[in-house]
């Protein structure tokens, strides 16, 4: 890997060595100190380049100088993820920005977030440090791929297609299929005969096989192969499945988790410890990755708090609130302490039994409704 | 299985339901042919609305079932009590008549006289509704909504719903066993695509309730041909005028409506809006209204707290809006305890606000209102507004422009009224067609389907109750609110007494009284009619045949019965008058005093009267003298009991045709069963129209016998009057024999045996006789001048008006009038021309 350096490597020197940690879920006391010292660094960097979030934490009355610990860290003024959907706000010039990044949402104003360099570099290393621990990391094992996300079109700025392009940098690509194809002006069409053609021609050909993408799409293929009666295919054990995008199509139709990994085991023999599911948007884009376990460890270049949803103060284990992530990882936006739209709780590392330190959380949906129990319409189907 | 679901008033369960399905298009088509009786409906409505505010057994029954989806006990009482006021006749009536602006809506009826054009409300046939859960009481009210528009329902209640709204109809058709194939509630979860696409094939219409997935979701499953009604979300929002931003009294109703049942209605405000254009001003307003809202918060009880996604959204959009203070001028004012929230945001748009007393705070100017609101005018529905007079005008228009479907008043945003418009329509006429025929010349003289329909049959409460004498009549309560016309009574044996009527009702008797005059033969078209009634000291006869010509919208001189009558042969000559309308006497007269001027005219064709017989001589003279063509009565009744009865040109003599706004019977002269065949008997009659007084088989004082079917075609019955019965007869007021009686007694000191003998006087006119025994010392001037004295009804008529004749004689007892059978004296012996028509 290249190293990386952020744009200003003494004023984020810390940044950069809390960023570049070897190893991703190893938490102790000076992994925690360097924390701090990096969101000191990352705080000053935006309230100095950043007109708007100088004012926000002047209105705040917030100095960088008072963050000790990693809880002072929860006070980090939080900035909605909504709230980069309908601002530009920029802490570099626009000459810097490498990528204009857009979330495929399904309801209302798409999320985006501008990148530099080093903050897409620095969270695409933090992947590949944790493909490497995990043993994904095979670049000498040429693999197929089917990508259950949209064809590439010239162009594009979805976050997830650029993702799983980067992806596929892992284990170089001898084939590759995508499920949402291409159906001219723009648009996609799902095809799932072609999804059962490419597992087909993959599971005959013997290579290891990357299902990368949307999970619900993953889905409805073996629902069809079930619905047709085919043979059950068995896939290179090597095999890996890497979700990410949350589910779309339906969210009221989310399967559990556990029933779609066993059909995954059923129908394509890829075994449970090798499906793994992966949390992340444009707004926070630090890998939150399954463990073995299938748990969401949150890596030590971030912190994870659930912050409760009326009055907004951290909550402890096992208390559901909205997602606060704070991470120094980002110098293009000040989008280092972020609310997201998700509830959550969150457990300490110990508490999962695979081995990593780090803290995990668990996923309770998206927050908010979308419509009132009443007749009174509600924001989301005004915006339709 | 447990059974969820009500079949034409029986529980079934699931399988039965699948057992059914594929027969129920047949069934359907079958029942469509049936009309549904509303005043069946109202009646069922009523006897359900008041068991529910007696708060028995059946009260219990359906609060349980409220409980057992978790319903707080407040909850439960305010859903019973809402379902209990909509149930009640009177409101069930009220919204028929806003809707369809006529008590028999689905009846066709004649829309102008010069060509023979009718037109009538008909229902959609087949109502198909799709309810929201966890909105109670909106069910069964749709359904009940759906049944006031004649239509067979099928109402699909949700998986979360338990059985409240099953067990409303259930109760409401086991008290009305007719409506029975008009109520289907199956409770199917929405997953159940087929056999929803199933159902809704077989409908003509779908109400859908809910927001755009289910009004989606609904629309897919409809056949294009069905009408869809989606009473989808609405978002409503304050208007404040620059000029009121800062009346307290203002701000502290606005505060209300933020705060009453946690903004949760359809009508609650989500967004104010001030009239300016100065962020300024905008956060000034936002510093007043908060210290306002900070003191009125509190006073209003709370209700069902947010849920955990409720709140989250909350906290949200007030951190977006923080958020945003840091970029423009928005800013979060919220109390403390944060149970109250204003966002203020000085941009332009509507913003949807997360509810439980959380207010945007913007600014919009009126040029702009509908730039701004015109986008999303398929979701506006209340403005509350708060100006001056003198700009209401101006800023109501600009809002209703934008889409905004109603206008309220601070303070009482969330409401409305029983019968008004919902979403800018009457629910009923979604739920109706409106339909027309255009007929042959030979529906001439009908102005409704209900004269060719087989009348309806006496109500149930009526047929229950006992007859109804002139002292009952007398002594039925009249509801003061519905006392807006009084008229004179005709007689009785104390002081005149005045019958009391309703703007309704009068309204409804006119228009039935109209019809009779037509059929009768009235010419709206070219009649050119004179109004020779009597009017004044409370009269209603020119008063209501004013009514009846101006509802047939015919030429109509208003003369009334004046004393000079060279003055009403002019105008008829100048105005080329040709149908005369009156009293026979004042008619016969008039010809007498006026006949060489009238022969000269020969211009007059019609005379309808009233009030009295028509003495045969005088009618055979003015055809065979002057020309006339028909002489006919234009209509019988009684102040009383309003109209009943009309003459159409095959009734001859006291043939008269039954009004539809009445229910006749006609009973034995000794005991209360119907008479038999050609029997002559009582005439007992119940008014069908609702009104002002609850008159039920009141017994008119006039004796008849029916007639045969006519061929005309009408299916109303005949009946032929055959005079008066009991003490009261007409001369042509009602005077009393009781009164002559008492008066002689108290004042002259004469109580041996008196009666009354009534003849032709001159002119027609009556002239009434009392007979007294010739053994009194009393002189027949002497009693003259003190019943005179004593009896001011009839002074007025014998002196003032000159209308009755009056003498008293002396006569052996022998001379006396006796009936046959029983020797009794007879109270009034009616010696006048048998010619009963009036």
């Amino acid at each position: 890997m290249i190293p990386l350096n952020p744009p200003d490597p003494v004023r984020l020197a810390a940044v950069a060595e809390l960023c570049t940690l070897p190893d991703p879920y190893r938490r102790d006391a000076a992994s925690d100190k360097l924390f701090v010292r990096a969101m000191r660094e990352i705080c000053a960097w935006h309230i100095a380049r950043c007109p708007f979030y100088a004012r926000l934490a002047a209105l705040l009355d917030f100095t960088p100088e008072r963050l000790a610990t990693v809880a002072d860290c929860a006070h980090i003024p939080p900035i909605h993820a909504n709230f980069f959907k309908q601002h530009e706000v920029l802490s570099i010039d626009r000459a810097a920005i490498t990528n204009h990044l857009t979330s495929s949402g399904t309801t209302g104003q798409k999320s985006q977030m501008f990148f530099d360099a080093w903050t897409l570099g620095v969270g695409q290393a933090m992947v590949a440090r944790i493909f490497a621990r995990y043993g994904w990391h095979t670049p000498e094992q040429p693999t197929n791929y089917l990508i259950f996300n949209y064809e590439p079109v010239t162009g594009s700025k979805v976050g997830t297609a650029f993702t799983n392009q980067f992806l596929a940098q892992f284990a170089p690509v001898h084939r590759v299929a995508y499920a949402l194809r291409h159906s001219g002006g723009g648009r996609h069409e799902y095809d799932p005969f072609g999804c059962i053609r490419a597992l087909q021609e993959y599971a005959d050909e013997g290579l290891p096989v990357r299902l990368l993408g949307f999970p619900a799409f993953l889905h409805a293929t073996l629902e069809r192969m079930r619905a047709l009666e085919l043979d059950q295919l068995r896939l290179n054990p090597a095999s890996l499945v890497f979700f990410g995008g949350g589910w779309k199509k339906d969210a009221q139709r989310a399967v559990p988790k556990a029933e779609l990994y066993a059909l995954i085991e059923d129908w394509l023999g890829i075994p449970n410890l090798r499906i793994r599911d992966g949390y992340g948007a444009v707004e926070y884009s630090v890998p939150s990755i399954e463990c073995d376990r299938h748990r969401l460890h949150v890596p030590v270049y971030s912190r994870v708090f659930a912050r409760d949803v009326a009055t907004l103060e951290p909550l402890g284990p096992g208390q559901t609130g909205f997602l606060h992530a704070v991470s120094p990882y980002i110098t293009s936006a000040p989008a280092h302490s972020v609310l997201m739209g998700d509830l959550i709780q969150w457990q300490p590392g110990e508490e999962c039994g695979c081995g990593l330190s780090t803290p995990y959380f668990e996923l309770l949906g998206r927050a908010g409704t979308a419509k009132n129990r009443s007749c009174a319409m509600a924001a989301a189907e005004l915006l339709k | 299985m447990a059974h969820t679901h009500l079949w034409r008033g029986e529980w079934i369960d699931d399988r039965e339901l699948a057992d059914r399905l594929p027969n129920l298009a047949a069934t359907l088509a079958e029942d469509c042919q049936q009309p549904l009786d509303l005043p069946g409906l109202y009646r069922a409505g009523d006897a359900l609305a008041a068991e529910l505010n007696q708060r028995g057994a059946l009260y219990d029954r359906l609060a349980d079932e409220l409980a057992q989806t978790g319903d707080s006990p407040a909850d439960r009482a305010a859903t019973l009590a809402t379902l209990a006021d909509f149930l009640r006749a009177e409101t069930l009536e009220y919204q028929v008549l806003r809707a369809f602006g006529d008590p028999a809506p689905f009846t066709p009826r004649r829309i102008a006289y010069a060509e023979h054009r009718f037109e009538a409300w008909a229902p959609l046939g087949v109502l198909g509704h799709v309810t929201p859960a966890n909105v109670r009481g909106v069910a069964a009210m749709s359904l009940i909504e759906g049944l006031l528009a004649g239509n067979i329902n099928l109402l699909k209640t949700s998986r979360q719903d338990g059985l409240f709204t099953q067990k409303v109809l259930r109760a409401l058709v086991e008290r009305e066993p007719a409506l029975k194939p008009f109520v289907y509630v199956l409770r199917l979860s929405s997953q159940q695509s087929e056999t929803l696409g199933a159902l809704f094939a077989l409908c003509d219409g779908v109400a859908v309730w809910g927001g755009e997935d289910a009004v989606a979701a609904v629309r897919a499953l409809t056949p294009p041909a069905a009408r869809l009604i989606e009473w989808g979300h609405r978002i409503s929002f304050a208007y404040v005028a620059r000029e009121s931003s800062s009346d307290p009294a203002i701000l502290r109703a606005l505060a209300h409506d933020v705060c009453f049942i946690e903004q949760q209605a359809c009508s609650s405000p989500q967004c104010l809006y001030l009239e300016t254009d100065d962020p300024a001003e905008l956060h000034a307003f936002a510093e007043r209204f908060a210290a306002v809202l900070a003191e009125v918060a509190p006073t209003i009880p709370r209700g069902q707290p947010p849920g955990l996604h409720e709140q989250a959204e909350i906290t949200t959009t007030r951190e977006l809006c923080r958020l945003n203070g840091a970029m423009d001028d928005s800013r979060v004012i919220e109390a403390p305890d944060r149970s109250w929230r204003l966002l203020v945001e000085p941009k332009p748009g509507l913003r949807a606000s997360p509810l439980f007393r959380t207010l945007w705070i913007k600014p919009l100017p009126v040029a702009a209102i509908a730039a701004t609101l015109r986008p999303l005018r398929a979701y506006l529905q209340t403005a509350a507004l708060a100006c001056p007079l003198e700009r209401l005008a101006d800023i109501s228009r600009a809002l209703l422009a934008a889409g905004v479907t109603r206008i309220a008043q601070p303070g009482a945003q969330v409401g409305g009224y029983l019968g008004a418009p919902h979403d800018g329509v009457y629910s009923l006429q979604r739920y109706a067609r409106r339909v027309s025929l255009e007929l042959p010349a030979s529906v001439q003289g009908i102005t409704s389907f209900a004269e060719l329909e087989a009348p309806p049959p006496l109500p149930p409460d009526a047929a229950a109750a006992p007859v109804m004498d002139k002292a009952g009549f007398l002594a039925l309560p009249t509801d003061a609110a519905a006392a807006h016309l009084y008229f004179k009574s005709g007689g009785s044996s104390g002081d005149p007494k005045v019958a009391v009527f309703s703007h309704a009702d009068y309204a409804r008797q006119m228009r039935a009284a109209a019809d009779g005059l037509y059929a009768a033969g009235l010419d709206p078209v070219r009649d050119r009619c004179m109004n020779l009634f009597f009017a004044g000291h409370l009269y209603g006869s020119f008063i209501s045949f004013w009514s009846v010509l101006e509802q047939l919208r015919a030429v109509q001189l208003p003369m009334t019965a004046i004393d000079d009558s060279a003055e009403v042969a002019a105008i008829i000559e100048r105005f080329q008058v040709n149908t005369l309308l009156g009293m026979p006497f004042y008619l016969v007269r008039l010809f007498q005093d006026q006949g060489e001027r009238l022969k000269r005219y020969g211009g007059v064709r019609k005379i309808f009267y009233g009030g009295e017989h028509f003495p045969p001589a005088e009618r055979a003279r003015l055809q065979r003298e002057f020309g006339v063509d028909i002489i006919r009565s234009a209509a019988y009744g009684s102040n009383d009991a309003g109209p009943m009865g009309y003459q159409c040109p095959h009734c001859e003599g006291g043939v008269h045709h039954v009004l539809s706004t009445q229910c006749l019977e006609i009973l034995a002269l000794d005991e209360d069963r119907p008479v038999a065949a050609d029997e002559v008997g009582r005439l007992i009659v119940t008014p069908l129209a609702r009104t002002a007084q609850a008159i039920r088989r009141y017994e008119t004082g006039d004796l008849g016998r029916w007639a045969g079917p006519c061929p005309c075609g009408r299916r109303a019955p005949r009946f032929e009057l055959m005079g008066r019965y009991g003490d009261l007869f007409r001369a042509p007021y009602f005077f009393s024999y009781a009164r002559f009686v008492h008066i002689l007694a108290e004042h002259a000191g004469y109580d041996a045996e008196s009666q009354i003998l009534l003849t032709q006087g001159e002119s027609g006119r009556s002239r009434i006789t009392l007979r007294l025994s010739d053994q009194t010392p009393l002189t027949t001037d002497q009693v003259r001048d003190i019943v005179l004295a004593h009896y001011p009804d009839l002074r007025e008529f014998v002196m003032e008006h000159g209308l009755t004749e009056f003498a008293v004689e002396r006569a052996p007892l022998a001379q006396f009038v006796v009936t046959p059978i029983s020797g009794k004296l007879k109270h009034v012996v009616d010696l006048r021309q048998e010619d009963h028509s009036a």
